[in-house]
């Protein structure tokens, strides 16, 4: 965990005092509607369906058991006794009064937390790969480039009010677990051939309305020249990205009307310039910053500790599927599956947190990570104590072995919480979860993401899911597009859309359908996003329609189901 | 309300509009295109000079003239428009741009940290806004992280 510095205590004293002026302003009516909107939103607070809603940073996805005990409070005392946590590593909460909400962010300073830049025209958190660090073999971690990035971007005056929001992620090097290639801006850490740190560059991507995979704009950054490769890359956004029209002025549309080798020419000439008249090395700023990063010490005499009976039954499925190797040996790393027919994805309430954060300290170095599919993991946990971490777990009823299944739904809060939603993903998402009963099934498949979006903005990130549904506006009710064979991954694909919306109802037979369809043709191992790619999105179309207008003509809804089995 | 480093000051520029003869006399602010059309002409008259800029006008035409310009005015035609940040830093570092440098337009107390920390040294604010409290803004030392190009640090 980072250690925070004497300046981001003093810094998160001043921003909340500073808001709670503002919103003492707007409340007695000095400022207007208008000019206290960009000041909320730099403040994480937006005005949703039912109440205010804000959204707290959890910078690339870390969290301290403190901070888990702080935002029980806060679930506790200013909102309905639970948060949410979303597929970009944040937590929001759904149901403050406008009026506490500085007094949250007092309470959120204490334990070194805030909601700063966690929404408007700025950059955002920067998030990582949430296994960063913990499996065999993966030798670097991008955590303290994120905190290089963060402490650049907080509160940075030439890039507070760009065209649109700006979002960055790190990944380490061979597996991309972070989506470099959704994001504005994706930083992969490599080595020249000299074995020189350094990051390959992608810019444009995105998704929402227009997706795009990210363009590689440059194959080796030299690591020292992050910062002003970084402030180059936002001035020219800053300068030339468009501002007359919503939905054309994220950064992937300048990319895309310039073309990747103008727009990196622009990035060159602006560079140099930097270079030339204050640059910031990074180098010596990561040394600052890693000394502040606290490693946990495991323990070596744990190293043979083996799982003793061997498990059987529930403990030993919940362990095949919701735990991973650790590169110590004697730990694992645990996942909890925040899902779950009575959750709905991501929910978290204040009596779980609370338990969860003695769980960690009392096992697990006082350390959690939350994860993009609405999760949370425990990075170290002994193997000694799996099982009475498991029974915990168990008890609230978070031990449902289902990582990466597709009862692993991820879904973005939909028309029960959102403006801007078409469809209701919530109900849905039980739905799904409720025809996926079967373990052996489910464990049988294997890793198949599937991820609901009430409209296209995708909050979901449905465009990357192997199977990604998309909530549209059609005659009043909840009716989805499917997608088809999508990756974020290091082979990064856009999903494609399989058909004809479908109602509601009729998804979750659809869902069987594919999936029977999936595991009949699959080659052995394969993943999902490759039989589509494989055998072609013509096929699965055929077999999902074929039998949907079958069963609407015999009008038994549920043969479909029956048919997959 | 106009500040200038740190205090309220009455205004001595006067602003030429486009299709207005020029003045005899006196601090001139000109807009861009009349400024960028005349300015060897107006750079020898005696006064001071100056020109405003709006967040689309490029820099090159006025670069030969940074040095005779005593007030470089940007304007601001709404709050999200944060195009001149960028402007202000680049004259600042890039250019060493001395002189007087002023944001107008929508311009609230609110803004005025991050101005001043990418070079603004004057403001144009609405009379609505309270005095005392815009000087307690502009003068307070604030904390802020490291590894930013900060010129209220670097000055």
């Amino acid at each position: 965990m980072y250690q925070q510095d004497e300046w981001d205590q003093a810094l998160l004293r001043e921003r909340v005092a500073e808001f709670r002026d503002q919103t003492r302003r707007f409340l007695a009516g000095q400022l207007s509607e208008d000019a206290y909107r960009p000041l909320r939103l730099m403040n994480g607070l937006y005005v949703q369906r039912h109440a205010p809603m804000l959204r707290v940073a959890i910078p690339y996805g870390a969290l301290s058991s403190d901070q888990l005990r702080g935002l029980a409070h806060v679930a506790d005392h200013h909102d309905r006794g639970y948060g949410h946590f979303t597929t970009r590593q944040n937590i929001q909460f759904n149901w403050l009064k406008l009026e506490s909400v500085p007094d949250v962010l007092a309470d959120l300073a204490e334990v070194g937390l805030h909601a700063i830049q966690t929404s408007g025209n700025c950059i955002r958190n920067v998030t990582t790969d949430p296994l960063a660090g913990l499996l065999p073999g993966k030798v670097d971690d991008p955590r303290p480039w994120c905190e290089l990035i963060r402490q650049w971007a907080t509160l940075n005056p030439e890039f507070t009010f760009l065209p649109r929001k700006f979002k960055i992620a790190v990944s380490g090097r061979s597996h991309d677990r972070a989506a470099c290639r959704i994001h504005d801006l994706g930083l992969e850490l490599r080595q020249d051939d000299q074995g020189g740190p350094g990051f390959r560059v992608w810019v444009g991507g995105g998704l929402g309305r227009d997706p795009h995979l990210a363009q590689c704009l440059r194959e080796f950054l030299p690591a020292d020249d992050l910062i002003d490769y970084l402030t180059a890359v936002l001035r020219v956004y800053n300068q030339a990205g468009r501002r007359d029209h919503l939905y054309k002025s994220r950064i992937k549309i300048l990319v895309k009307s310039l073309g990747i080798d103008n727009f990196s020419e622009r990035v060159e000439a602006a560079w140099k310039t930097i270079r030339e008249t204050g640059s910031i090395p990074a180098l010596a700023a990561l040394e600052r910053i890693k000394a502040r990063f606290t490693t946990p010490e495991h323990d070596p005499s744990l190293a043979d500790d083996q799982l003793d009976p061997v498990p059987t039954g529930a403990f030993a499925r919940w362990l095949r599927l919701n735990t991973r190797e650790h590169r110590v040996s004697g730990y694992r790393v645990v996942f909890i599956l925040l899902k779950g027919l009575e959750r709905a994805p991501g929910d978290l309430t204040a009596v779980e947190m609370r338990v969860l954060a003695d769980l960690a300290d009392q096992h697990g170095f006082g350390m959690l990570q939350t994860t993009h599919d609405q999760n949370l993991l425990l990075p170290h946990i002994p193997v000694r104590a799996l099982h009475e971490v498991w029974q915990t777990l168990d008890i609230l009823g978070l031990a449902n072995p289902g990582i990466g299944t597709v009862n692993d739904v991820t879904a973005c809060p939909g028309l029960d919480y959102c403006n801007l939603a078409n469809a209701a993903t919530l109900p849905l998402a039980q739905q799904i979860q409720q025809r996926f009963q079967d373990l052996d099934y489910l464990h049988d498949l294997g890793e198949v993401h599937l991820k609901i979006s009430g409209c296209m903005n995708g909050c979901a990130h449905h465009h990357v899911a192997d199977i990604g549904l998309l909530g549209v506006e059609k005659q009043g009710g909840s009716w989805f597009q499917l997608l088809l064979g999508g990756s974020a991954g290091t082979e990064s694909r856009l999903g494609r859309v399989l058909g004809p919306a479908l109602q509601a109802e009729q998804v979750p037979d659809a869902i069987e359908t594919i999936l029977a369809f999936y595991a009949a043709r699959r080659l052995p191992e394969e993943p999902f996003a490759e039989t589509v790619q494989r055998i072609g999105l013509k096929t699965f179309k055929e077999t999902v329609y074929e039998k949907h207008d079958h069963s609407r003509r015999t009008s038994h809804h549920g043969s479909l189901a029956h048919s997959a089995g | 309300m106009i500040i200038l480093d740190g205090q309220v000051i009455t205004d001595h520029w006067r602003t030429v509009q486009d299709d207005e003869s020029l003045p005899p006399d006196g601090d001139l602010l000109f807009g861009y295109e009349r400024f960028v059309a005349n300015a060897l002409f107006y750079s020898q008259r005696p006064g001071g000079l100056g020109v405003v800029l709006q967040p689309e006008d490029s820099l090159e035409p006025i670069l030969p003239w940074l040095d005779r310009l005593n007030l470089i005015s940007l304007h601001f035609p709404r709050v999200a428009d944060g195009r001149h940040y960028s402007t202000a830093r680049l004259l600042r570092t890039r250019h060493g741009y001395q002189g007087e440098l002023r944001a107008t337009g929508e311009v609230y107390r609110d803004q005025l940290d991050f101005m001043r920390r990418v070079g603004f040294n004057a403001f144009h604010l609405p009379e609505s806004e309270d005095p005392q409290a815009v000087l307690n803004g502009v003068a307070s030392p604030r904390a802020y992280p490291d590894l930013q190009y900060d010129l209220l640090k670097t000055a």
